[in-house]
C-alpha cells in the first residue's frame, strides 16, 4: 500500500498532504512542484524540502515588513562601523593609543556594534545561522580562500613595489606593540571571520536584498566591504573576496562557509607573513 | 474547476501544480486574482499617473550619473594638481604619486559608479554615496581641518546622491506595483 495514497477507500491525497480532487488518482510519476522523478517509497519530496529550506535562509525578506526599511539598515550598520574605525584613526593621530591597541578597541567596538544590529535584526538573519550547508562548502570554501589569497598577495605585492608604499604587516604591527601569536589570530582571523560575514553578509546582504535584489545586493555589500577596508592599492582583490564571499553566502544559504573562507584567507596571509613572502 | 489539464499528456493534475505529475513537464502558470494593490500616499493611483511618475522618478534618480562623474572628475583634477606642483620636490615627490594614483583610482571607480547609475540608478547611487562619505570622514579624521574645506560642494553632492536614492526607491516600488496590477489586469 502506498502511504501517501493512505488507506484503501480514502480519498486519494496530493503530494503536499492535502485531499486530492477527483479525476487526480493515479500514482504520480513526477512531483508536481519541481517535476523530479518520483520515488514510489518517498512520502514527501526531498529535493522540495530541500529548496524550501535553502528558501528560508536565502537573503531578502520574508514579510512584506521586512522589507520596508532595508537600505537605512544597510547603511546605518556601515556608517556605525565607518564611525569606529574614525575614531581608531583619530586615536592613533593624537598619540592617545599605539597602532595594535587602537586597532583591538576598533575591533571590540565592531564586535558590539554587529552583535547589537543582529539581535535587531536576528529574525530576518536567523535562517542564514541556523542553515549549516552541505558539507562540501566547507573544503570548497577553503580552496577558494586558496585562490582569493593568492590573487591578493600577487596583486599587493605588486602595487607596493609600484608606488613604493609600506606594506602593511599584521603580525610585526601587533609584536611591535608587546601583544603574542593569540591576539594576532583573534584580532587578525577570527573577530573579522565571525563579525564582518554577520555584518556585511548577513545584515548588510539581507537588508539590500530587499530593497535590490540578491544580484545587486551582492555587489553593493561587496563594495562597502572593500570600501570599509580602506585601503585603496587593495581595493581590487578586497572586491574580488567579497564578491565570493557573497556567492558563497548566497549559493550556500548559510553564513558558516564564509566565515571558514574568511578565516582561511586571513590565516594564510598570517603564514604568508611567517614565511616573509 | 479544481483540476488542469496537461496540454503535453492530457493528464489532469491538481489546480496549482507546477509540473505534470505524469510526464513531468512544466504546466502552464495561472496568474492569480490576488487583491489589488493599494497605492502608497506618494505613488499615483492611475495608469497614467504611474507611468509619468515613473519617468520622473527615473530622471531624477539619473541624477546620480552627473554627481558621480562630477565627484570622479574633481578627483581626477585635485591628483593631477598636486601631482604636477610637487613632482619636482626630493621629498613629497614620491608622495605626489602615489596621492595621483590614489586619486586616478577613485576617479575611475567614481566614473564607473557613474556609468552604472545610467543602467541602474539605485544600487550605484548608494554605492557612490558610501564611498564619498568614507572619504570625507576618513580625511576628516586625519585631519580635522579639511571637514570645511569645500563643504559646500560636499553638501551638494552627498544631497544629490541621497535625492537619488530615495528616487531610485520609489522608482523601483513604483515598478513593482506596476508590474503587479499589470498582472492582475490580465488574469
Amino acid at each position: 500500500m502506498d502511504e501517501r495514497l493512505g488507506q484503501s477507500g480514502d480519498t486519494p491525497r496530493r503530494l503536499d498532504g492535502a485531499d486530492a480532487p477527483e479525476g487526480v488518482g493515479a500514482p504520480p510519476k513526477f512531483c508536481n512542484r519541481c517535476g523530479v522523478a518520483w520515488d514510489p517509497a518517498w512520502t514527501a519530496c526531498p529535493n522540495c524540502a530541500r529548496n524550501d529550506r535553502l528558501r528560508a535562509s536565502a537573503p531578502g525578506p520574508r514579510t512584506h515588513r521586512q522589507g520596508q526599511r532595508p537600505l537605512r539598515t544597510a547603511l546605518c550598520l556601515y556608517f556605525a562601523l565607518l564611525g569606529t574605525s574614525a575614531v581608531g584613526i583619530i586615536l592613533v593621530t593624537a598619540e592617545a593609543l599605539d597602532e595594535p591597541s587602537a586597532w583591538i578597541f576598533v575591533g571590540v567596538a565592531d564586535t558590539i556594534l554587529v552583535l547589537l544590529w543582529l539581535g535587531g535584526t536576528f529574525r530576518r538573519v536567523r535562517p542564514a545561522l541556523a542553515e549549516f550547508a552541505r558539507p562540501g562548502w566547507y573544503p570548497l570554501s577553503a580552496a577558494l580562500a586558496c585562490a582569493t589569497c593568492a590573487v591578493a598577495a600577487i596583486f599587493v605585492k605588486a602595487m607596493v613595489s609600484w608606488l613604493r608604499v609600506e606594506e602593511l604587516v599584521y603580525t610585526e604591527t601587533f609584536f611591535k606593540g608587546g601583544y603574542g601569536w593569540a591576539t594576532v589570530i583573534l584580532m587578525v582571523c577570527v573577530q573579522p571571520a565571525i563579525i564582518e560575514e554577520i555584518a556585511f553578509r548577513g545584515v548588510i546582504l539581507d537588508a539590500l536584498a530587499g530593497a535590490l535584489g540578491v544580484r545587486d545586493a551582492v555587489i553593493v555589500s561587496s563594495l562597502m566591504f572593500m570600501i570599509l577596508h580602506l585601503s585603496v592599492v587593495s581595493f581590487p582583490p578586497l572586491l574580488l573576496i567579497g564578491l565570493v564571499l557573497g556567492w558563497v553566502r548566497v549559493r550556500s544559504g548559510s553564513l558558516y562557509p564564509c566565515m571558514v573562507l574568511h578565516f582561511v584567507h586571513n590565516g594564510l596571509v598570517v603564514l604568508c607573513e611567517m614565511g616573509g613572502w | 474547476m479544481s483540476t488542469t489539464t496537461c496540454p503535453h499528456c492530457q493528464a489532469a493534475n491538481a489546480l496549482g501544480a507546477e509540473f505534470c505529475e505524469q510526464c513531468g513537464k512544466a504546466l502552464p502558470a495561472v496568474a492569480s486574482a490576488g487583491p489589488r494593490v493599494v497605492a502608497g500616499q506618494d505613488l499615483a493611483a492611475t495608469d497614467a499617473g504611474q507611468t509619468v511618475q515613473a519617468e520622473q522618478l527615473r530622471k531624477r534618480a539619473g541624477q546620480a550619473t552627473v554627481a558621480l562623474v562630477a565627484v570622479g572628475l574633481l578627483s581626477l583634477l585635485g591628483g593631477i594638481l598636486v601631482y604636477v606642483l610637487l613632482r619636482g620636490d626630493k621629498h613629497a615627490g614620491e608622495l605626489a604619486l602615489q596621492f595621483l594614483v590614489i586619486n586616478v583610482g577613485l576617479a575611475v571607480i567614481y566614473v564607473a559608479l557613474g556609468v552604472w547609475a545610467r543602467f541602474n540608478p539605485l544600487p550605484a547611487a548608494i554605492v557612490g554615496l558610501v564611498l564619498f562619505v568614507t572619504i570625507i570622514a576618513i580625511n576628516a579624521a586625519l585631519a580635522p581641518a579639511t571637514l570645511a574645506s569645500g563643504i559646500i560642494v560636499k553638501v551638494i553632492i552627498i544631497f544629490a546622491l541621497a535625492k537619488a536614492i530615495h528616487a531610485g526607491t520609489q522608482f523601483r516600488r513604483l515598478k513593482a506595483q506596476m508590474g503587479q496590477t499589470g498582472a492582475a489586469g490580465a488574469a
